[in-house]
C-alpha cells in the first residue's frame, strides 16, 4: 500500500507536465548561434500547406524579435545568439483541415400552456323577468409541454496539427519536441495560432 | 399535393429560421460571423448553460479579433462543460489568447 501511495506524486508530476514540451535538460541553449528550419511536407488535404507553415514559423520568430534570414535553398534561418551551436527545426503537420464538422446537440423545448375555458349562461326566472339565474363554470387545462432533443445543428471549422522537433545539426541529437493544435473558424487565422504557441514556448529557451 | 408539398417546405424553412443556433451555424457556414454572433447570442439566452454556444461565440469572437470576449467565452465554455476534449479545446485557446495579449 505504501509502495503505492509513493507513485501518487509521481502520476501528479507527469500529468502536470501534460502538454508540456520535451527537453534534454543537459543541452545548453545558451550557446546556440543559429536555428535552420527545414522545409515543412504539404499535408495530403492541402497543397502548399507546408509552405503556409513553414512561412508562419518564420513570421513568428521574427515577430519574437530574431533576425530571419531566407537562403537560396529555401531554408529559414533564424540567428538566436554568438555561440557556437547549430540546430535544425523540422515540422509535421499532423492536421490540416477547414472542414471539421462539429454537431451541436440542442434543445427544442415547449413550455406547454394553460388553456381556461369559461363558460356563462343565464336562466330567466318563470315568476320575475326580472330575476335571472347566472350559471359560471370554468375549466383549467394544464398542458406540460415537452422538450425534444436534436443534434441538427453543424457547423465547420479548421484544425491545424503540427509537431515541432529540434536536433543538434552536428551530433544530432534530439534537444527538443512538442505537439500543439489550434481550432478555429478560419484556416489562416488557425494556422497562425497553431504555430505561434509552438515558437512562443521554443523562444523561451533561449531568452 | 403540390401545393401541401410547398406548405411543408415553408413550415420546414420558417421553423428552421426560428431556432438561433441554427441560423447562427448557417450565419457561420456562409461567413457572416457577425451576424452569426448575433444569432448566437440570442441562443445563449435560450440556453445559457449549454458549452457548445459558449464554444461557438467564443470561436466567433476569436474570428473576429475581439480576445477578451473570447476568453470571457472560453471561461464559461469549462465551466458547462462536462467533456474532456472541449474542456481541453478550452484551455489550449485560453493560453493562447492570454499569451497573446
Amino acid at each position: 500500500m505504501q509502495n503505492n501511495l509513493k507513485f501518487i506524486p509521481l502520476i501528479y508530476f507527469l500529468f502536470s507536465c501534460y502538454n508540456n514540451p520535451a527537453i534534454k535538460s543537459s543541452y545548453n541553449f545558451f550557446n546556440v548561434k543559429s536555428i535552420e528550419i527545414l522545409p515543412v511536407e504539404d499535408h495530403s488535404y492541402l497543397q502548399g500547406s507546408g509552405k503556409m507553415i513553414s512561412n508562419s514559423i518564420s513570421y513568428n520568430f521574427l515577430k519574437l524579435g530574431f533576425d530571419v534570414n531566407q537562403s537560396d535553398d529555401q531554408n529559414n534561418f533564424i540567428f538566436i545568439g554568438s555561440g557556437n551551436k547549430k540546430l535544425i527545426l523540422s515540422c509535421i503537420v499532423t492536421e490540416f483541415t477547414d472542414s471539421e464538422l462539429i454537431i451541436v446537440p440542442y434543445k427544442y423545448e415547449n413550455r406547454g400552456y394553460t388553456e381556461t375555458v369559461l363558460n356563462q349562461s343565464s336562466t330567466d326566472s318563470k315568476k320575475n323577468k326580472k330575476d335571472t339565474d347566472l350559471l359560471t363554470t370554468t375549466s383549467t387545462k394544464t398542458h406540460g409541454g415537452s422538450i425534444t432533443q436534436g443534434s441538427k445543428v453543424e457547423y465547420s471549422r479548421a484544425k491545424v496539427g503540427i509537431i515541432l522537433t529540434m536536433k543538434d545539426k552536428l551530433t544530432g541529437d534530439l534537444v527538443w519536441s512538442n505537439s500543439y493544435w489550434y481550432s478555429g473558424l478560419e484556416l489562416h487565422k488557425t494556422t497562425e495560432s497553431c504555430v505561434r504557441q509552438g515558437i512562443i514556448q521554443l523562444g523561451k529557451l533561449f531568452n | 399535393m403540390k401545393k401541401l408539398s410547398y406548405l411543408l417546405l415553408n413550415i420546414f424553412l420558417i421553423g428552421n429560421q426560428l431556432d438561433p443556433l441554427i441560423q447562427a451555424s448557417d450565419a457561420i457556414n456562409a461567413g457572416l460571423y457577425k451576424n452569426a454572433l448575433k444569432y448566437v447570442i440570442e441562443a445563449q439566452k435560450l440556453e445559457p448553460f449549454n458549452p457548445d454556444v459558449y464554444r461557438m461565440k467564443a470561436l466567433l469572437h476569436e474570428s473576429l479579433g475581439e480576445e477578451k470576449k473570447a476568453i470571457i467565452a472560453w471561461k464559461k465554455c469549462i465551466q458547462y462543460s462536462i467533456s474532456k476534449e472541449i474542456k481541453s479545446e478550452a484551455q489550449i485557446h485560453l493560453k493562447s489568447l492570454e499569451n497573446a495579449k
